[in-house]
């Protein structure tokens, strides 16, 4: 009985598939096409930075009572700076990303090189008039308006020269020479930031390499040189220079009165939030227990006001906004587009990795900014850029119906 | 390349799962939590938890806590304002006494701190005289500030000495050390509690109190008149005639609790580092420092536990028992005391009557002590046996008793017990034991055959009062058969009545007994461990008195057992009605299990002259 059926079945499959029309047979649709302007990724965009003014109030306005006498200090300025960065994010987003690389009209230079040049310079700069801040020199004094970060723009310049330069000959990034090339474009930017602010250095490094990544169709060198930098970065953490290595030490043995107690009170406040947290604006360990709680140590805040459901929640927010900046990625029109959307998914995780990864002890202690929650004007605008950049590549997908 | 996109999403995912996984690791570390909440204070204070009492059977109170307080500076309060600091370092100065230079030298050094104990363990006097005195300064006691106290716990021995060795001592940290203290600590101990105060969001001072949890209570099995009387005798013993070690143990047969335990002298336990009652203070001042802590841990030593030693002659009544039990041999045997056995290799071992005791039955072999008849009853017997019994007695084991400390002793391995070895055994010479095993084994011999575990503690109650557990008798088996009890039990009456032991017998009381000489090593030093192992039976208690005396001083008295047996007498005498067992006047005792003829089948015993013939001296020889 089954047996039969199981060939009624059959037959009538074949009838329906006989019946199906093909479409290569159908007259063609005239094709409509519009442009895919991803306002998912805007208004996600646009809320994670008011989510991150406020945080950022709530972690910094004991700070700023006790410095400034003005709870709102450091709440004002970001919030400035965020409305400068998302009127830069709508105007980049709408000026095609593809100007960046080609001939400008009047000079016949492309952009990009203009903008590496300048880079170069503000970077080189900031080596000698830059303010010195906890032993380093990553500023730019700007009268009246505050400091500025070059690095922050250079790795704008990472990304879209990268970029750049992979998808002009894409074949190249084959053999590990081509890799070279990209690296040696690189390694002037990278050197000059890393001499000042190593982990910043190892970020736009994380960038580029990821760039080339996606565009070689080769394994084995990455492999290979991802070894022997892992290796490398061992050797220079362990056998560096004397403060790096009490940094690993204190990382090892946290426990240790010698460890940096920044990373220590960073883990009681993650410890004291427990499942719910203490809720929005109830932590203690900002009054003046962690240092630089509304800067980089601002995840362990969040976690202790939160909890352990508030912290999935923000890292699933960067899950969403990574996703969103993928599939921009994925559908991108062409490589050059496909390719900035990588370096600025690349920078945006690693600085999240990096900063939950260092206020959980994960990895050494290393001052690493948390993307549009933690202070900071330069960082806010540029990245700001950066998904403007993104939004204006996927302006130019073309869908087709 | 867009497999390679996927490829990199799906990391970064994984790494961020991992994370996650990590901060929730973090919130679970409660060492961060309260790393935490001891940031954020602005003060913490300790609340002590109190230590539990220890109690004797009868409820009085041997160790309990008694509560101080601690003299607290807050540094930081002190140096706000020039007015404080003037005020309250006079205030320490008038009061107690602390120079000003050093409070001030304090202040300076410790200038960020919120908590300096400047005194500790202040009396309750002593803390209303600070009071009292800021209080008479009117206007002006306003600027005493930063000064104040915290509650805290003395331990304190209201008895002082008694029983010293079995309760032990607290250290300065509020650790038990010896003793009950030592091996009860978990139990005694409470938890500290804390005070928390620290700002919250609203810059308010919140308090969080996490209370102290007081240590639970110890009701032990000794009882103070007991221990008193034994103390009281020991010390009069050691200071007439002076001895190496005096040890006494009382105890009850029928369930192993110890009543009283003394280890020589004992010590001040509110004072545990006061060595003045045994020495002269110019023997101490002379003393280095290194001797002067062995002498400490000479004084804290537990004899009755913690040292090892050859029983001598009180064996016999156990060896014999293994005899019967195994019918090795039959209660109606005779044997020929010819005064000496010979050994391979030249060996002579005498029996304590050198001139031999002639014809004599298994009775007298323990009333007179034989040597020379229990060396051929353990050969009967074998070694199998004898080890056997050794174990079963719980010998070469340690007993588990519930003080630390103990000690095993050695037996002899079975595939050592040679001819010689046996025979030595056999009359408690070659192996050496401690006297909580030989107390608790001889127990077994006189309640029917039962070893139960010797213990120091009866309940355990919470600090009120309710029962948490009661240490009931731990039977941890059976030795003998009470047929074999019984003999033995009679044998032990006539020995004290008739025998060896009469020096030991208390008028109107029935009393069994077996005196022990033991040759101590090396056996050319001529050097003895006399001891008297009795006992004394009513229906409420069956006691067992050990009295070991090691090395007495005394030169005419070193191979007797005399003095073990007075000092068994003076303490029995006193403790009886302690115990509920009271003088019958006259005793007459029937015979029930011995046959009445084979008491006199040796005329030596009835014309016994306990003078005469009590010590072992010197069985040992070439």
């Amino acid at each position: 009985m089954s047996f039969q059926d199981d060939n009624i079945q059959q037959n009538e499959d074949s009838i329906r598939e006989e019946q199906t029309p093909q479409p290569a047979a159908a007259p063609p649709k005239r094709k409509r096409s519009y442009r895919a302007y991803d306002y998912g990724l805007l208004i996600l965009t646009v809320f994670m930075v008011g989510l991150g003014l406020v945080f950022l109030y709530s972690t910094s306005s004991y700070t700023a009572t006790q410095k400034f006498g003005n709870a709102a200090y450091f709440l004002k300025r970001q919030a400035s700076f965020a409305i400068i960065g998302v009127i830069a994010m709508v105007v980049i987003s709408g000026i095609d990303y593809r100007l960046y690389i080609e001939k400008l009209r009047f000079f016949s230079v492309r952009p990009i090189y203009g903008l590496y040049a300048l880079c170069l310079l503000l970077q080189a700069l900031v080596l000698v008039v830059g303010e010195d801040i906890y032993g380093a020199k990553r500023w730019i004094e700007i009268p009246k308006i505050g400091s500025f970060q070059p690095s922050e723009m250079t790795k704008i310049c990472v990304i879209i020269f990268s970029a750049f330069i992979c998808y002009t000959a894409p074949k190249k990034l084959n053999r590990f020479t081509g890799f070279l090339r990209v690296a040696a474009y690189m390694a002037p930017l990278i050197l000059l930031v890393a001499k000042e602010d190593l982990s910043t250095g190892v970020v736009m490094t994380g960038t580029f390499v990821m760039i080339c990544f996606i565009t070689s169709r080769r394994w084995a060198y990455f492999i290979v040189s991802g070894l022997a930098g892992v290796g490398a970065m061992a050797a220079y953490i362990f056998l560096g220079e004397s403060f790096r290595s009490s940094r690993i030490s204190g990382w090892l043995d946290i426990d240790s009165p010698n460890a940096g107690f920044q990373i220590r009170r960073a883990l009681y406040a993650i410890s004291s939030g427990g499942l719910t947290g203490k809720g929005l604006g109830e932590s203690s360990m900002k009054l003046g227990y962690v240092p630089e709680s509304h800067n980089d140590m601002i995840f362990s805040i969040i976690c202790e006001e939160l909890g352990i459901v508030g912290a999935i929640c923000i890292i699933f927010l960067f899950v969403l906004l990574i996703w969103r900046i993928y599939t921009v990625a994925y559908n991108a029109p062409d490589l050059f587009g496909s390719l900035i959307c990588v370096g600025v998914m690349a920078h945006i995780t690693i600085q999240v990795v990096m900063n939950i990864a260092v206020v959980t002890n994960s990895i050494p202690a290393t001052g690493i900014a948390l993307p549009f929650i933690s202070y900071g004007g330069t960082s806010l605008v540029l990245l700001l850029c950066e998904i403007g950049m993104v939004l204006s590549v996927s302006y130019h997908i073309k869908n087709v119906d | 390349m867009q497999a390679r996109l996927l490829l990199v999403f799906c990391v970064i995912l994984a790494i961020l799962i991992g994370l996650i996984a990590r901060i929730v690791f973090i919130t679970n570390q409660d060492k961060y939590k309260k790393g935490a909440l001891e940031l954020r204070s602005y003060v913490t204070s300790e609340i002590p938890g109190k230590r539990g009492d220890i109690l004797d059977r009868n409820g009085n109170v041997l160790a309990t806590g008694e509560i101080v307080y601690n003299l607290i500076l807050d540094p930081k309060v002190v140096l706000n304002k020039n007015a404080y600091t003037e005020a309250s370092v006079t205030a320490l100065n008038r009061v107690y006494g602390f120079e000003e230079e050093k409070i001030l030298t304090i202040l300076n050094e410790k200038s960020q701190s919120n908590y300096v104990v400047l005194k500790k363990q202040l009396s309750y006097t002593e803390k209303c005289a600070f009071t009292d005195y800021v209080e008479s300064l009117g206007k002006n006691s306003n600027n005493v500030k930063g000064i104040w106290f915290e509650e805290d716990y003395k331990r304190v021995y209201p008895y002082g000495c008694l029983a010293s060795h079995v309760v032990g001592f607290t250290d300065s940290e509020g650790n038990g050390n010896y003793g009950i203290e030592q091996y009860y600590n978990d139990v005694l101990k409470g938890t500290n509690g804390r005070k928390y105060g620290y700002y919250d969001g609203s810059l308010n001072i919140v308090d969080t109190v996490k209370n102290p949890v007081d240590g639970n209570n110890i009701v032990s099995t000794i009882d103070a008149n007991v221990q008193r009387t034994i103390e009281k005798y020991t010390e009069q013993f050691l200071k007439t005639y002076g001895a190496h070690n005096v040890g006494v143990i009382v105890m009850d047969a029928d369930s192993g609790e110890i009543y009283g335990m003394q280890s020589n002298y004992s010590y001040d336990l509110n004072d545990p580092r006061d060595l003045s009652k045994i020495y002269s203070a110019e023997t101490i001042a002379a003393m280095t420092d290194e001797e002067q802590v062995k002498a400490l841990y000479d004084m804290w030593r537990n004899f009755c536990v913690s040292d090892a030693y050859e029983p001598g002659s009180i064996y016999k009544p156990f060896t014999v028992a293994a005899a019967l039990e195994e019918n090795s041999i039959s209660k109606d045997s005779l044997w020929i005391c010819d005064g000496v056995e010979d050994f391979p290799g030249d060996v002579h071992i005498h029996c304590s009557n050198k001139k031999g005791h002639g014809q004599i039955s298994l009775a007298q072999s323990i009333m007179l002590s034989c040597n020379d008849a229990l060396m051929q009853i353990a050969k009967t017997e074998g070694r199998d046996v004898f080890a056997k019994y050794q174990k079963k007695f719980g010998l070469g084991s340690l007993t588990g008793i519930d003080l630390p400390g103990e000690t095993s002793g050695q037996c002899f391995a079975l595939k050592d017990l040679n001819e010689t070895e046996i025979a030595t055994s056999s009359f408690g010479q070659g192996f050496t034991v401690t006297m909580v095993q030989m107390a608790s084994a001889f127990c077994s011999l006189v309640n029917g055959g039962v070893y139960y575990e010797p213990h120091t503690v009866r309940k355990i109650q919470s600090a009120d009062g309710t029962l948490i557990k009661k240490k009931n008798p731990i039977s941890v088996g059976k030795t003998i058969s009470e047929a074999t009890g019984e003999y033995i039990k009679e044998a032990l009456y006539m020995t004290v009545s008739q025998g060896t032991g009469t020096k030991a017998n208390i008028k109107g009381y029935l009393i069994g007994g077996k005196t022990g000489t033991s040759q101590k090593l090396p056996r050319e030093d001529e050097k003895y461990l006399v001891s008297f192992l009795g006992f004394i039976q009513s229906e409420d208690i069956n006691a067992v008195i050990y009295v070991v005396v090691d090395e007495c001083q005394d030169p005419e008295q070193a191979a007797k057992c005399a003095p073990a047996m007075v000092l068994f007498k003076q303490i029995a005498e006193e403790i009886l009605p302690y115990l509920h067992i009271y003088p019958e006047g006259e005793i007459s005792y029937k015979l029930r299990v011995i046959d009445e003829d084979s008491v006199t089948v040796n005329p030596l015993v009835t014309n016994f002259d306990p003078n005469d013939s009590e010590g072992a001296a010197n069985v040992f020889s070439r």
